[in-house]
């Protein structure tokens, strides 16, 4: 753990790339032999489909996993008495969820990689906090799916939590005009699911008749895809737009992560991309070669962090689609890779006699 | 919701529908009414672009031309004896979601038998299936009489209508997977019926390498090109798609044998569409294998058509972990018989080349409990086939009355 731990002792964009390609590769290589001597499966699966043999010589040669396998193996590199956590993502009907097993090192790396990250975007001091979403799930602490485990970890960013949804996902608006009174002029920080937002904010304000300003310099976070929004022909300029025009918040932060890889947080820039910190990266793959893809080409994003200790997730081969622009060169001043992710790819139509895996009959 | 696709009444009324059909009366099998009505059906694909469009239609067509329905009564005959032969009854067919046209084999050959027969389609839009129902209401007019007891419906998941006509049919044909065949065997069928469900099944095939690496080049492109349909055409999905290779031979043999076949094998998939998404289910699955100990080594270009891994051993686990899009596990064996401890009950076809058949006897001799139904050449593993997991689907959709005399009667 300690090239994490050195890793996040620095500027989360301050590190520029001659230097993060030689720590992030030496981090990742450690890891890798960590995971191996920890996890008997992740030993086999890297000598099966990585014969070539290791250390890796850069980046692209680490060995990775595809993201699916949390969601057919429990994958674990230290003795089970020591995982505190289990994530699991929110997986569609009919499939398993992943299931990821955290030890108390690597959950507390992941909050304080959260808190470093979004200092750089939102200014280090804790803000009142508006969660649109319901809070339910802190009834039950001891499985977390990932939209409670993203509500969790992205409430240490603010004070003063008000979650302004119900059970229903019904707004109380009264509650948050109150909520609104006693905190002041003080800026804000919200934070919500792209579409809960969207549908259960933006939306219902209006279909409310309702108006209500956030103070200036208010900012919300959100993130968990655009797919249902670009199903209703939602651009990004049109969501930032709304939140503006409803409630004054100017600022908007999208951001991309996944359950399956802790600590890969990351944050939209003021120019719209996504950037990577000093302790993660983006490697884009061709999805027909799976070989890496140079800049401004769209494939397979890969994800490398070196924050999974508890479990082989350092290195991960998401669906996603993505494109890397550039690195250490975004106006917006932030060192490391900037990108941007399309959405996922669309899932394998299942034929043949075997019909029933995602749908039982009669 | 019940969707009629097709009924010769005008305003199809439901369940009455049901009680039409068991009153009227049945055929003789192969009644002369029915096999004009098939046969044309066939000419009508084989000729109209329907079967240009699609080549499942065009398989299907082929497998029924008059020839081949001439072979099937009279082999079905013969095999009765003197007994007489009847029609099941009411049969209820079930198809999957996800073969398109596997239901109108079964409807054709119900209808052949001159039983009383209501298939459920799926809910799945498919194009192939409009194109032949769109044949079948062009034909209802000149063959209302065949086809005044068939009853093709489609409707969602629901048991009380699947209750319904388990209590009506003296045959039940289920196609479908192991979830499927175990939702549907909870419902009732009434006493005296019989079924037929033909669950999930696994096949493999065994390739002498000898013979592969000594074949000439066209015969080997030729082979090639016959076994990426055998296992390209669904997405290695159907239950007859071989999963996996059993090369027989020495190390030397098998390594030339791959090198000359798995090539030609991948031009011939190139014209197989392979999703990104599909060449991430199979990276996953072998990834999956790799950590459950079920193969120790893949082909690193595994993005590529074919995925190929050498198995570990015998293992179970293959089975399951295993969903199709042009994945591969091999085994090198000695000798055919080799393969034996890696069979079990779910295990159905086994396309072989090059083996001799005292090998073959002997492996069948030997087979454990019940695995294997099909061995077939490479090219065939999909083909339809009479026999279906080991039962004569006419056996099934006919019955045979013993008479006091050897007199056949009502032949």
């Amino acid at each position: 753990m300690t090239d994490a731990a050195a890793a996040l002792e620095q500027r989360p964009f301050s590190v520029p790339s001659a230097r993060k390609a030689v720590e992030l590769l030496d981090g990742l290589n450690a890891l890798s032999r960590h995971h191996e001597q920890g996890s008997e499966p992740y030993r086999r699966m890297v000598e099966a489909m990585f014969p070539a043999g290791r250390p890796a010589r850069s980046l692209d040669e680490v060995p990775w996993l595809p993201v699916q396998i949390f969601k057919r193996l429990e994958l674990a590199s230290v003795p089970r008495d020591r995982i505190v956590r289990t994530l699991t993502s929110s997986g569609t009907s009919g499939q398993l969820p992943s299931r990821i097993l955290l030890d108390r090192e690597t959950a507390n790396a992941q909050t304080k990689a959260l808190v470093r990250i979004a200092g750089e975007f939102l200014g280090k001091a804790r803000r009142p906090m508006v969660i649109v979403d319901d809070n339910s799930f802190l009834q039950d602490r001891s499985r977390f799916n990932a939209r409670a485990a993203g509500i969790l970890g992205f409430s240490t960013l603010g004070r003063d939590h008000f979650y302004l949804l119900d059970a229903a996902l019904r707004p109380d608006w009264e509650a948050l005009r109150a909520y609104l009174d006693r905190q002041g002029d003080t800026p804000m920080l919200l934070f919500g699911f792209t579409f809960i937002v969207w549908q259960h904010f933006v939306e219902a304000a209006k279909a409310d008749g309702v108006s209500i300003r956030f103070p200036a310099g208010s900012a919300l976070v959100h993130g968990g895809g655009w797919k249902r929004l670009e199903e209703r022909r939602v651009s990004e300029a049109a969501f930032k737009a709304a939140l503006a025009e409803t409630f004054g918040i100017e600022r908007v932060h999208n951001y991309y992560g996944m359950v399956e890889q802790v600590g890969s947080i990351y944050f939209e820039c003021e120019q719209g991309w996504l950037h990577a910190p000093a302790y993660s990266d983006i490697l884009i793959r061709d999805p027909k070669t799976l070989e890496p893809l140079p800049y401004g080409e769209t494939g397979l994003v890969q994800v490398l962090s070196l924050l999974p200790h508890s479990y082989p997730g350092h290195s991960l081969l998401t669906e996603d689609l993505g494109t890397v622009y550039g690195e250490d060169d975004c106006p917006c001043g932030r060192l490391g890779r900037y990108f941007k992710v399309h959405g996922r790819l669309k899932n394998v139509e299942m034929r043949g006699c075997s019909d029933t895996r995602a749908t039982p009959a009669p | 919701m019940i969707d009629t696709l097709f009924s010769i009444s005008k305003a199809p009324q439901w369940p009455d529908e049901l009680e039409r059909l068991a009153a009227l009366p049945r055929r003789a099998p192969f009644d002369p009414r029915a096999l004009a009505f098939v046969g044309e059906v066939s000419a009508r694909l084989l000729q109209s672009a329907v079967g240009r469009d699609f080549p499942e239609l065009a398989a299907l067509a082929h497998w029924f031309r008059p020839a081949s329905l001439q072979r099937m009564k009279t082999d079905q005959l013969a095999a009765a004896g003197a007994q007489s032969l009847r029609p099941r009854g009411s049969v209820f067919i079930i198809a999957p979601a996800n073969v398109d046209v596997l239901f109108i084999y079964g409807w054709m050959l119900s209808l052949l038998a001159g039983n009383a027969t209501a298939a459920r389609v799926s809910q799945k839009p498919s194009a192939a299936r409009d194109a032949f129902l769109g044949l079948v209401h062009q034909l209802a007019g000149a063959h209302g009489e065949v086809l005044e007891d068939s009853l093709l419906i489609s409707y969602p998941h629901d048991e009380t209508v699947t209750a319904r006509l388990s209590s009506w049919c003296d045959l039940r044909l289920i196609w479908g997977g192991d979830a499927t065949v175990n939702a549907i065997r909870s419902i009732a069928l009434k006493p005296t019926a019989i079924e037929g469900a033909f669950a999930d099944r696994f096949s493999m095939a065994a390739f002498d390498s000898k013979s592969i690496a000594e074949a000439e080049d066209a015969r080997l492109a030729e082979l090639a090109r016959r076994f990426a349909n055998d296992t390209m055409w669904f997405g290695q999905q159907a239950c007859s798609s071989p999963r996996i290779v059993f090369w027989i031979g020495s190390g030397e043999e098998v390594e030339a044998a791959q090198a000359r076949f798995w090539p030609l094998f991948a031009r011939a998939a190139e014209r197989f569409e392979d999703e990104p998404a599909a060449m991430m289910a199979r990276v996953t699955d072998l990834f999956t294998m790799a950590a459950e100990g079920v193969i120790d080594r893949a082909e690193t270009d595994y993005a590529r058509l074919p995925a190929r891994a050498r198995g570990a051993g015998p293992s179970g686990a293959v089975r399951s972990l295993h969903s199709g899009f042009g994945l591969f596990v091999e085994y090198r064996l000695e000798r055919l018989d080799e393969l034996l401890p890696f069979l079990d009950d779910k295990d159905q076809t086994l396309v072989v080349h090059g083996i001799r058949d005292d090998a073959l006897a002997d492996l069948l001799e030997r087979l454990p409990n019940r695995a294997l139904d099909r061995v077939v050449p490479i090219g065939q593993a999909t083909d339809f086939a009479i026999s279906w997991d080991g039962i004569n689907l006419l056996d099934l959709l006919t019955r045979r009355i013993s008479l006091p005399r050897a007199a056949a009667v009502g032949r």
